[in-house]
């Protein structure tokens, strides 16, 4: 009795599935469109500003946020004004159209900053006001009262010249020692002025510089790939900054033997850079954000920003050129 | 005076013993002579009973004279047996085997959910596991439990249990009383227990008896076959995705018997003619993928005169994933060798000794070892006239855990109203919390590397001993009231904890059952792993002087009762945890291959309540269930999300299951599950902005390089789509001359709904965005063999 019941079901089931099948594997491979609700998303001012004394220029950007699934993404706010305020009052102001530089942003010229405290204000009609406030760090210079030294030794150097190609590297090592103030956080980024990507053409003369630490998991200093260069911080301990130790690898190359030579007397440039917290706060969790091992393999990270009501970074630095002698 | 006293207490509590006979034995299957672990037996006139131990053992107090005794069992007729008790008595009962019983059978006391001290303890009888539909025709354990509720499954496929909101990691599954450390077989999607080789599974969600520790969320037990002490039998399964062999049988009749298990998949041998073919249409590129696991039981059992049992057990289960690839150009060639593999090995061997009528023990010799391993290996060959060039690189990732064991049980069945278990356990760990060795070799001036990074090994020794006694305080109220005492040893950092449990039972007029408990459970080890994914490369770590034990304390209340043969139970639980361990936010496991782990960790507190529903019909030609769990889990880590506290990854507010087996006639059955959940927890980027780097600190170059960051919200605070997903399957039996041969028609997502597996922002070919949910499991009908001889 069961088996006259089952033969026709299992014959139209047979079927069934077979269409279900058929339709579920399209599924499967173009996925599930789902709506999600998200909160609706009021766009807010992004700020990137990096600064400086004794600058030629400055260039502050922004941008207004957008929601995930805005396809517009996030534009550039043209109309942006910038307040800068010292804390001994001293006032500047920039931004709006006429300041705007197209590939760069908004940018401001023959600029001094005094060291100190200085609070930004970003307005820009239909956006809340960004503020956000930051300290210098002192100078960073080989000499004075937040003085770094550096020691370099050449290791290894090859030089091949040829009329048609030529090629010459050196490897240093650097011993890097910086300041470190009792009872304040010290944070570096030690970086090359020579970084490959800068100047990718292909066939034509060349030199880049790029720097290892011959420590593995050191606690002081770990890579930043959005600043591409060693974030360096103290830790606790006696001078924790003393003798910090790089490999420098310095290459050159070219068609023709006058073009390396001239390019080898340029030396392996370094910048050293003395950072606002905030500012090395908010590069480390950009890192964090833009890698790891994508969605599966590791935690979500939320986002850092020292700007209130908005998005980005009010950094303020001193820098340096590190070279052997 | 006081001695006098003594002396005077002393002999009334001997006249009061001598006043009842004990009666004690095994309580086994009639067929094959297995013992049969959770049997009871129960005297009405006395309304006094006992329940079967681990290894079938039971010991009750009766007065002398004739009595009237029920001995019963799931899935198996129950009997009514007359005793004549003249003085202690030792007596073994056999019980039938019978798949489908009766409705109008009436159950003994004493085998009603209603009558256990024990609360939150389920089990699925194996006959009914094998009958439930299940992907590729391949029966799962730990997939079963998760139809039960307070037990969820951690995706679609997976069998990993998250119990009662905690983490896999806080789930003591032991096989044949010895821990395993991994469970799953091909990333997750099915557990390690070759459901053949199996003769009883329970798990226990709280109200953990003292004999019990080291996890904070459940116990599984599993225990193997002893193998058939009368006749040989076998079975053979063959299913879309794997075989299975299993013989079990006599060495010496009724002394001394085994049972083999083997399983293996064969994925790989049904593509390989594909990748053949393909390999063929171009000679010089070649490709080998491979995918496989097998997994081994062994047991033995030899009963050594009437008191004495030897157990060894054996399980060994690998999975190994990998491809080869070779290119060749001319006389130059590449190689690639990728490989993953995983594997568990356990070996037990176990003494039971039955002292005289009160006092039974069991000692256990235990090893249990888990070792992953990942590993790729590149070799370039670059060949001109006359000279040729090779270079070979390799990295091998390892990381394990190695456990040593001895424990001691005892059981005392002082009188009817105290059954008391004692005992110790020592157990040596060592972990391998993830090394990297690298090796390159060159031809030329350049010198060979062969060197390994990465965390040393740790060693450390867990202890702990328990006592709990299981008393009728009065008649209507039953007590399990124990205590047990832990210690870990790391790296001259001692953990010590004291952790009482009780659990009791307070029948009510109506003849149902009111049952409260509370456990405080201690865990030294931890599972370093993403929530994102379970892997492998998930890492057992132990409790060190920067990283805590995790500790729970977990309250139940409860009630129970069986009408007309459906057992009711709610119960409602709260359990707080401390010392929960997480990556850091932007850390992995791929952090750990380079620096220490305890630097990519932090560690929270998390809580868990809920209220669970279950209605199960065990007899009759209709049995199963309907579940239902209402519950909340919610962590927070200083160090995550702001500290703010957020829900956890498997927090489900609801989950549903209902399970039903129909047996249509002698020949066929059929069996339907419906599962509903609400969807993971996620966390999914709500905003984008573009920020900048300046192109240089120095100089006059005013240039910025941009970026675009997607900002995440709350940690978990979105929600994919519900799961729900309906199986079926048909049971077809018959009986051929010399064996029996069961067809088993299994459609696993029988509505095809694509439950989701992941979610993404994804950007559609017109630039908008969606998030888009893929699922990995479409509709999957599938087809089992099964021949019983």
């Amino acid at each position: 009795m069961a088996h006259r019941v089952l033969n026709p079901i299992c014959s139209s089931a047979l079927g069934c599935v077979l269409l279900v099948s058929v339709v579920g594997c399209e599924k499967l491979s173009e996925g599930v469109v789902r709506e999600i609700e998200f909160p609706t998303h009021t766009p807010e001012l992004a700020v990137t500003f990096l600064a400086r004394p004794q600058a030629d220029s400055l260039v502050a950007r922004t941008h207004a946020s957008a929601g995930i699934l805005d396809s517009a993404g996030s534009q550039k706010v043209k109309e942006a004004e910038y307040t800068l305020v010292h804390s001994s009052g001293t006032t500047i102001s920039w931004g709006g159209q006429e300041d705007w530089v197209s590939g760069l942003g908004h940018v401001l010229t023959d600029v001094d900053l005094a060291l100190g405290t200085w609070s930004l204000t970003v307005e820009a009609p239909g956006f809340e006001t960004a503020t956000a406030e930051q300290t210098f760090p002192p100078l960073i210079d080989s000499a004075g009262s937040y003085a770094y030294t550096a020691e370099w030794l050449l290791v290894d150097s090859t030089t091949e010249l040829d009329p048609y190609w030529s090629f010459a590297s050196r490897v240093y090592e650097l011993s890097l020692s910086l300041p470190d103030r009792a009872g304040e956080d010290d944070f570096f980024l030690l970086r090359s002025t020579r970084r490959l990507w800068m100047e990718p053409v292909p066939g034509e003369s060349n030199a880049s510089t790029w720097l290892e630490s011959p420590i593995e998991d050191d606690p002081r200093m770990e890579w930043n790939r959005s600043l591409d260069g060693y974030l360096i911080q103290d830790v606790p301990g006696a001078q924790a900054l003393e003798s910090l130790p790089f490999e420098v690898y310095f290459e050159a190359w070219g068609e023709g033997p006058g073009d390396v030579e001239e390019m080898l007397a340029g030396k392996p440039g370094l910048e050293l850079v003395a950072l606002s917290p905030e500012a090395v706060l908010f590069y480390r969790r950009l890192d964090q954000l833009q890698g790891g091992g994508g969605p599966f393999f590791s935690e979500p990270v939320l986002a850092y920003s020292n700007i209130s009501s908005g998005y980005g970074c009010f950094g303020l630095y001193t820098s340096t050129v590190v070279e052997p002698d | 005076m006081k001695f006098t006293f003594s002396i005077g207490f002393l002999v009334l509590v001997l006249l009061a013993q001598g006043q009842t006979a004990q009666l004690s034995g095994y309580i086994q299957d009639a067929a094959s002579g297995e013992m049969l672990p959770g049997a009871t037996i129960w005297c009405a006139a006395e309304s006094v009973g006992a329940g079967t131990n681990a290894f079938g053992f039971y010991s009750l107090s009766l007065p002398p004279g004739k009595q009237t005794l029920t001995v019963s069992y799931i899935g198996y007729a129950p009997a009514q047996v007359e005793v004549e008790l003249l003085g202690d008595t030792r007596l073994d009962f056999p019980l039938q085997s019978g798949v489908a019983l009766s409705e109008a059978i009436v159950l003994g006391e004493g085998d009603r959910i209603e009558d256990e001290v024990q609360m939150s303890k389920m089990e699925i009888p194996m006959d009914q596991i094998r009958r439930l539909p299940a992907i590729g025709g391949e029966v799962d354990l730990l997939k079963s439990l998760q139809l039960m509720p307070g037990v969820q499954s951690g995706g679609e496929g997976t069998s990993g249990l998250y119990v009662r909101g905690g983490s896999p990691d806080q789930n003591l599954i032991v096989l044949d009383g010895v821990p395993l450390y991994s469970v799953s077989h091909l990333f997750g999607f099915f557990s390690v227990f070759n459901a053949d080789a199996v003769k009883r599974m329970t798990i226990t969600k709280g109200g953990f008896p003292a004999r019990f520790g080291g996890r904070l969320s459940s116990v599984v037990e599993v225990q193997m076959k002893e193998g058939n002490m009368r006749e040989t039998h076998g079975t053979v399964n063959v299913s879309l995705l794997a075989s299975k062999l299993m013989i079990e049988g006599p060495i010496v009749k009724d002394k001394a018997s085994f049972m083999i298990s083997g399983r293996r998949t064969y994925l790989d041998v049904l593509t390989r003619p594909i990748i053949n073919a393909v390999n063929a249409e171009d000679p010089n590129v070649q490709t080998q993928p491979r995918y496989f696991f097998h997994d081994l039981n062994g047991k033995v059992n030899w009963r050594i005169g009437d008191r004495d049992r030897v157990y060894l057990s054996l399980f060994d289960g690998t999975d190994d994933f990998g491809f080869e690839s070779t290119e060749t150009f001319g006389e130059s060639s590449s190689y690639i060798d990728f490989g993953l593999d995983w594997r568990n090995r356990v070996a037990a061997l176990r003494w039971n000794r039955e002292w005289g009528p009160k006092l039974f023990s069991n000692v256990t010799l235990t090893r249990s070892q888990y070792e992953f391993n990942t590993g790729v290996e590149f070799r370039e060959s670059f060949g001109a006239v006359g000279d040729s060039n090779t270079t070979r690189l390799a990295s091998l990732y390892q990381s394990g855990i190695v456990d040593l064991g001895g424990r001691i049980d005892f059981l005392y069945a002082l009188n009817n109203r105290h059954s008391i278990r004692f005992g110790g356990n020592v157990t040596l760990h060592t972990f391998n919390p993830g090394a990297t060795t690298f090796q390159a070799t060159f031809e030329g001036s350049l010198s060979a590397i062969d060197t390994t990074l990465g965390a040393d090994e740790v060693g450390s020794d867990e202890h702990f001993l328990f006592v709990e006694d299981e008393m009728r305080l009065h008649p209507n109220l039953k007590a399990n009231l124990g205590l047990h005492a832990a210690l870990l040893r790391v790296n001259g950092t001692n953990f010590a904890s004291l952790q009482p449990r009780a659990s009791l039972n307070y029948r009510l007029p109506d003849g149902s059952a009111v049952k409260a408990s509370y456990a405080r459970m201690n865990q030294f080890v931890h599972l370093l792993t993403n929530e994102g994914l379970a892997l492998p490369t998930d890492l057992w770590v132990p409790a060190t002087d920067r990283v805590t034990p995790q500790t729970s304390q977990q309250w139940a209340l409860g009630w129970a009762k069986t009408y007309r043969g459906v057992e009711y139970s709610i119960e409602a639980y709260h359990k707080a945890m401390t010392g929960l361990l997480s990556y850091r936010e932007g850390a992995s496991f791929a952090n750990t291959f380079n620096s220490d782990w305890e630097d990519q960790v932090t560690q929270g507190v998390g809580e868990a309540y809920g209220f669970e529903f279950l209605l199960q019909k065990k007899r009759g030609n209709t049995t199963g269930w309907i579940g239902y769990t209402l519950s909340w889990a919610n962590r927070q880590f200083d160090e995550i999300n702001s500290g703010n506290p957020f829900p956890y990854t498997y927090d489900r507010r609801h989950d549903a299951s209902v399970v039903v087996m129909h047996t249509l006639s002698d020949r066929i059955d059929l069996s339907a599950t419906w599962v509903y959940g609400t969807g993971r927890a996620l966390t999914l980027p709500e905003s984008v902005f573009r920020t900048f780097v300046p192109a240089a600190f120095t100089g006059a170059d005013p240039n910025l390089s941009g970026t675009t960051v997607e900002v995440p919200g709350g940690k978990n605070e979105y929600r994919q789509s519900p799961y729900h997903r309906a199986d079926v399957a048909l049971t077809i039996r018959k009986e051929k001359k010399r064996y029996l041969r069961t067809t088993i028609i299994s459609v696993y997502n029988v509505y095809n709904n694509l439950n989701p597996f992941f979610s993404l922002v994804d950007v559609n070919v017109d630039g908008s965005k969606v998030i888009r949910e893929y699922g990995i499991f479409p509709i999957i009908p599938s087809i089992a063999w099964r021949i019983e001889f």
